[in-house]
């Protein structure tokens, strides 16, 4: 009598074999015992995991593997820190568990990208669930692909280059049309004919691997430490511009799918208008953390995508001078010349909020905290062998799929 | 299903025959579907066969009949201790020699609990662990070529090859 005679249209399952156990057994299992396997492994186990033989290695690339793995893998999660000074050509990677007290004593692991002869320095422009899009920050002329986890990349055609124009660049997935988008926005210089801030928006898509010019749009973007990618559409913070006697700044996002760009309607609130703010994802929203006197800062999350009266006030945080700030002051200044943005400046940024409901802050891109809204306490991060100054660029789970339409 | 049979007779993939108790058998949901569609006494002449061998299905007969009081009655905390307690020593056996098919067993008869452990198990065996270590415990044979071997290491600095 078969076992699964009571049991009709089950999907098929592998039988075990009677003859002695192979000795290297993973590479014997069915795909998804693999990727199960593969899910409780923290980050840099996986890594290792590559380099065992030429079996394993390839096992950790079978894209049946991956596509099963990306569907488990949400308690797998890592830090990818991208360093920012002097150099700008080290990227880090350490395991990230957000249960309390794991992220501390972490060691971080320095990963180099092979094309690093061709592109001595880079930008993170986004990661996309630990793919990661680099732009050579020297002469801007170089794009790149690249996958830490896997250490595949791919170099993308080069993006337009004009004298002296600033460009923001703007990197997603677009899911509808499953493929990698890379967006160049162009902030065109004003002049006679162009008075109001104006923008030349180029886009390039994995499938056809072609830059085409789609729209010109009044904004001048910033680029963001790190993009927003909410609800299949990209988002920025624009310029700040006079507007009557108050400053003024917009929220636009960009539908890869569509291609086609949008104003978010940001807070009500009066009190908040004249502050800076920068963008963050909180479970699935797009947050904002506003800058606000005395240090403090205020996360607001739209609840509902698009609407206005859903944005609520969801943490405020107090100044805080972590343990690593406080070390070597007199370096401040000079290290303030390498900051990049705006909220960098400003010294907090919020980067996102941990499965435990901490959220996760990076000081002046030199030191770590987490806070703890409940018990309103702060704790300082400590990872070995992170870079001096740093970013995080990526915090969550990864992909290691790299046949996902690259 | 008569309620009288407290005890299943199966068969294992080598022909051996294991008593398993009926609260026990019901961890696993192919052995389940089973117990409610036939009937069994002692009087039944057919025997199933599970396509697990015997040094297997031993292993996973024990771990069914641990866990069945809980399984059936919901536990305190301290028992849910304590059976963890229990597992960690369950698992402690050879890789090449039981584990694989332990995590075989445990797809193929649909046990939840003790699929989620092996894979631990598995998972924790390389945790934490160099590349050269991870080949001695699953017994694996360096075939990279020294050249290989060394643009490896340039790709990832920081991967802890020995």
């Amino acid at each position: 009598m078969d076992l699964y005679s009571a049991e009709q249209s089950r999907s098929k399952r592998p039988k075990l074999e009677d003859h002695a156990p192979p000795l290297d057994f993973l590479t014997r299992l069915p795909c998804e015992l693999v990727s199960e396997v593969f899910s409780k492994l923290p980050t840099s186990s996986l890594i290792n995991f590559m380099y065992v033989c030429r079996s394993w290695r390839s096992l950790a690339q079978d894209p049946s593997i991956s596509r099963h793995l990306s569907t488990i893998t949400k308690n797998n999660q890592c830090l990818i820190f991208h360093c920012d000074s002097p150099i700008r050509s080290q990227v880090c990677l350490a395991d990230f568990n957000s249960s309390p007290g794991n992220i501390q004593n972490q060691k971080a692991s320095n990963l180099l990208p092979i094309f690093t002869s061709s592109m001595p320095e880079f930008d993170v422009v986004a990661s996309w669930h630990g793919v990661l899009c680099l732009s050579d920050c020297l002469f801007g002329d170089k794009l790149y692909l690249y996958n830490p986890f896997t250490n595949f990349f791919k170099q993308l055609p080069q993006p337009l280059k004009l004298p002296n124009q600033e460009s923001v660049i703007g990197f997603g997935f677009a899911e509808k049309t499953q493929e990698f988008k890379v967006v160049q926005i162009i902030n065109v210089k004003p002049s006679k004919d162009h008075r109001e801030p104006c923008s030349k928006v180029l886009i390039l898509s994995m499938r056809n691997s072609k830059w085409r010019e789609i729209v010109e749009v009044e904004y001048h973007f910033v680029q963001c430490t790190q993009q927003i990618l909410v609800n299949g559409r990209l988002h920025w913070v624009t310029q700040q511009r006079k507007r009557g006697r108050s400053r003024w700044s917009a929220l636009v996002s960009f539908d890869l799918t569509n291609e086609s760009f949008d104003e978010v309607p940001k807070p009500e609130r009066e009190a908040l208008k004249k502050y800076e703010f920068h963008l963050l994802v909180i479970k699935g929203c797009l947050s904002a953390a506003f800058y606000c006197r005395r240090g403090r800062l205020e996360i607001w999350v739209m609840k509902t995508y698009g609407e206005k009266e859903s944005w609520t006030k969801e943490f405020s945080i107090r100044n805080h001078i972590p343990k690593g700030l406080k070390e070597n002051n007199e370096l401040d200044s000079w290290s303030m010349k390498f900051l990049k943005t705006a909220s960098r400046a400003r010294g907090v940024r919020a980067v996102c909020v941990l499965d435990n409901g901490e959220i996760l802050l990076e000081y002046k891109g030199k030191a770590l905290a987490t806070y703890d809204p409940t018990r309103r306490k702060f704790k300082d991060l400590q990872i070995q062998g992170i870079p001096k100054w740093f970013q995080v660029v990526h915090a969550g789970s990864f992909n290691w799929n790299d046949t996902l339409s690259w | 299903m008569s309620s009288s049979v407290e005890a299943i007779t199966v068969l294992s993939s080598d022909g051996d025959e294991f008593k398993i108790t009926v609260s026990a058998a019901k961890l696993s949901k192919p052995l389940n579907w089973m117990l409610e569609d036939v009937c069994f006494s002692d009087d039944c002449d057919e025997v199933p066969t599970i396509e697990v061998n015997s040094k297997t299905l031993v292993k996973v007969i024990e771990y069914c009949e641990k866990h069945a009081p809980r399984a059936n009655s919901g536990a305190s905390d301290s028992d849910a201790e304590e059976l963890k307690k229990w597992d960690i020593e369950f698992m402690k056996m050879d890789v090449k020699d039981i584990l694989f098919h332990i995590l075989m067993a445990a797809n193929y008869l649909h046990m939840e609990g003790l699929y989620d452990l092996a894979c631990q198990t598995a998972a924790d065996l390389m945790k934490g662990m160099t590349v050269s270590q991870i080949r001695k415990i699953f017994h694996i044979k360096n075939d990279f070529s020294s050249e290989e071997q060394e643009q490896l290491r340039r790709q990832h600095p920081g991967c802890s090859f020995d």
